[in-house]
């Protein structure tokens, strides 16, 4: 194992936080040393979800959206667009990497992305914790908060993607477009195999209920 | 013509949940609210004793209280007492009233639109003209229909008049019958749709250009007048009701009052799923408030004087406060009058508790005089728990009387005024500043020196490999 860097000796756990602020280094390493923790990035995921419970429920009322302003929390909406698109996004990520001689594993892919997400995570706390101090004459300020928080992502997520395959730039650009076509793609074919279920299932409990009723 | 009708309006019930009072929240969602309004009775000719009302087209209460009732069928004008008991009819000498659409009446006398004769008649409590307004020999009016549909009066014999076929807003007359000029007039809001039509028109051949649609304004469907002088005026038809201006409040010059800033929906929410409102008559009472009849519905739109709406009533059906023909309606002291032509009677709603306070409250507040609607908004609460202007006003009384933290709570409780709880906010949180100044000043500079301990600490630690 090859020990670079003033970081090299650091503990796993804190390497998300390392790499938010060298992302081009720390990736590197990430990979060269192989400094993956599964439970690192589940915990970061862990915090996207608690992130968005705190900004559905927990912002000030004039930071809340009507939508929030009406209903409670809406738990499986929240997953479904949190971690389930997350492993829909991995997953699509690995078909198509692999196809292009990517190098990386689909557990390399899962860690690397979940730490380009820290950025936007924490700084989505944040928001929800200053929406009680600011006013909405000051509203840009979180405005811009967030969309820092995205560009910083979407940055992180563009250096994941092309150290963990060890990829060129466009190719790895290429790969994140395809990427996003095979989420739209994976998401059709969940809504069509789902609905195609719920007919079969419908379909056996009116046999079982002409059963039950009739002999 | 009747039976269809009839049978039309028993299907229109069955399909229709029972119409109850319901007003939109600020999500713009329709929410059961207390009634404001009760229907009490109608009034129908047998009852009067003259015989049933035949095809009446318009209802009017004039500055003594007494209400005429336009009944066309049968070639008079039924003139009530406040009280409606039947004060006098009378009937027009020299001509017939079979067309006319809009009467009006003041000082005495009884101002008719006939569309028929294309005239508006003057008529004397004993049924002599005492004036004709005919078409008036005007270059501006060249080309102009003359179709008096409806008809308004003000103090020095300036007649206001509405014509079928014209966009041009009201036709002002004056006392010699010369033709003054136009009044109001809608405009044509520019929007995205029309502007993609207006530029497919630049590559048009000229053969497909004349069967293209020409942008005109639509006309107003009825208008009232009230204490004040100032015109409303209303539209039976919009393609966004929520920026054109379905509902205008015209001042003498003939400009809208209205603020443009605010965005409203007339009538019903589209939106919401609700049928486009068609407004078919509007009338304002002694406060300044106002309501607009949808001609399709039956129901009555309730505004304030700031023309924010308040609530919806009545609807369509066959019981007591709900209709099959609805075709004017008209304010006495504080009842609301619906003339139903189907129907032949006038319905005669009273307000509640409920609708009083609602007045009272909202003129309060609406003149600036929070504190003083304070106990008024708070009896509404008890009877509407959820309405987001009480909740609002009451937050605006507290907020005026010192309590910032109590404002606050009331303003979320609102749901709609996030704007006022972020000005409470800024205020609260300026004053907690000034108070814990020391402490605010004193910790920044305790974090700063942890901070760079910390970093120093852990720089050192990772140096050593231990982390």
């Amino acid at each position: 194992m090859q020990k670079t860097g003033f970081y090299a000796g650091m503990s796993p756990y804190l390497y998300p936080l390392y790499i938010l602020i060298h992302p081009v280094d720390g990736y590197r390493e990430l990979k060269n040393n192989k400094k993956y923790s599964m439970t690192a990035a589940n915990v970061v995921l862990a915090l996207w979800v608690l992130q968005r419970i705190l900004a559905w429920g927990y912002s000030d009322f004039d930071f809340k959206t009507p939508a929030a302003l009406e209903s409670p929390v809406d738990l499986p909406r929240i997953l479904l667009t949190t971690v389930a698109l997350f492993a829909i996004a991995c997953v699509s990520n690995w078909c198509f990497c692999t196809l292009m001689d990517g190098k990386g594993r689909l557990r390399e892919i899962w860690i690397a992305c979940a730490y380009a997400l820290l950025p936007y995570v924490l700084l989505g706390l944040a928001r929800v914790g200053l929406s009680h101090a600011m006013v909405l004459d000051e509203a840009v300020f979180l405005t811009y908060l967030n969309a820092i928080g995205l560009l910083w992502t979407a940055f992180l997520l563009f250096e994941a993607v092309y150290v963990v395959h060890d990829y060129t730039v466009p190719r790895a650009a290429g790969a994140i477009v395809l990427t996003a076509l095979g989420v739209l793609i994976i998401a059709f074919l969940v809504i069509l195999v789902t609905g195609l279920a719920t007919q079969i299932y419908s379909f056996f409990k009116t046999i079982y209920f002409e059963i039950k009723l009739r002999v | 013509m009747k039976k269809i009708i009839a049978l039309l309006a028993a299907l229109l019930c069955l399909s229709l949940p029972a119409s109850a009072d319901y007003r939109y929240n600020g999500f713009g969602e329709p929410v059961a609210t207390a009634r404001s309004f009760t229907a009490v009775g109608a009034v129908n000719g047998t009852a009067l004793g003259i015989g049933d009302f035949k095809s009446p087209s318009d209802v009017f209460a004039d500055e003594n209280g007494l209400v005429y009732i336009l009944d066309c069928g049968n070639n008079r004008v039924v003139v009530l007492n406040n009280d409606l008991t039947l004060n006098r009819e009378v009937r027009p000498e020299g001509f017939d009233l079979g067309e006319a659409g809009g009467l009006y009446a003041a000082g005495g006398l009884i101002y008719v639109a006939h569309a028929g004769d294309e005239k508006i008649y003057v008529i004397n409590t004993e049924g002599e003209t005492v004036r004709e307004i005919s078409r008036p020999d005007s270059p501006l009016l060249e080309g102009a229909a003359f179709t008096p549909l409806k008809v308004l009066a003000d103090g020095i014999g300036t007649v206001y008049m509405l014509s079928a076929n014209s966009t041009q807003g009201a036709y002002m007359i004056g006392a010699d019958n010369s033709f003054l000029g136009f009044f109001g007039r809608n405009d044509v809001v520019l929007t995205f749709r029309r502007m993609m039509e207006l530029a497919s028109r630049r590559f048009a051949s000229d053969e497909q250009r004349e069967t293209m649609q020409n942008f005109i304004p639509v006309e107003f469907a009825n208008f009232d007048v009230d204490a004040d002088g100032f015109i409303y005026t209303v539209t039976s038809y919009s393609e966004n009701p929520e920026q054109d201006e379905m509902i205008k409040k015209l001042n003498p010059m003939g400009d809208n009052v209205l603020s443009k800033l605010s965005a409203r929906t007339w009538g019903d929410n589209p939106d919401a799923g609700a049928y486009p409102t068609s407004f078919a008559d509007i009338a304002a009472d002694e406060n300044g408030f106002s309501y607009a009849l949808d001609g399709a519905s039956g129901k009555i739109f309730w505004y304030d004087d700031n023309l924010s709406q308040i609530c919806a009533f009545g609807g369509s059906g066959n019981v007591l406060g709900a209709f099959t023909g609805p075709t004017a309606v008209e304010t006495l002291d504080s009842r609301v009058l619906v003339l139903d032509n189907v129907k032949n009677s006038v319905t005669v709603f009273e307000k509640t508790r409920f609708g009083e306070l609602m007045t009272e409250g909202r003129r309060l507040y609406n003149s600036g005089y929070f504190k003083e609607s304070k106990d008024i908004f708070r009896e509404i609460i008890t009877m509407d728990p959820d309405c987001d202007f009480a909740w609002g006003a009451l937050g605006a009384a507290v907020y005026e009387e010192g309590d910032a933290a109590l404002a606050k709570e009331y303003f979320e409780r609102s749901r709609t005024a996030a704007e006022k709880y972020s000005e409470v906010k800024k205020q609260l949180r300026s004053t907690w500043m000034k108070e814990h100044f020391a402490l605010i000043f004193g910790g920044v500079i305790a974090l700063a020196l942890i901070i760079i301990a910390a970093s120093k600490l852990v720089a050192a630690k990772l140096k050593e490999g231990r982390i």
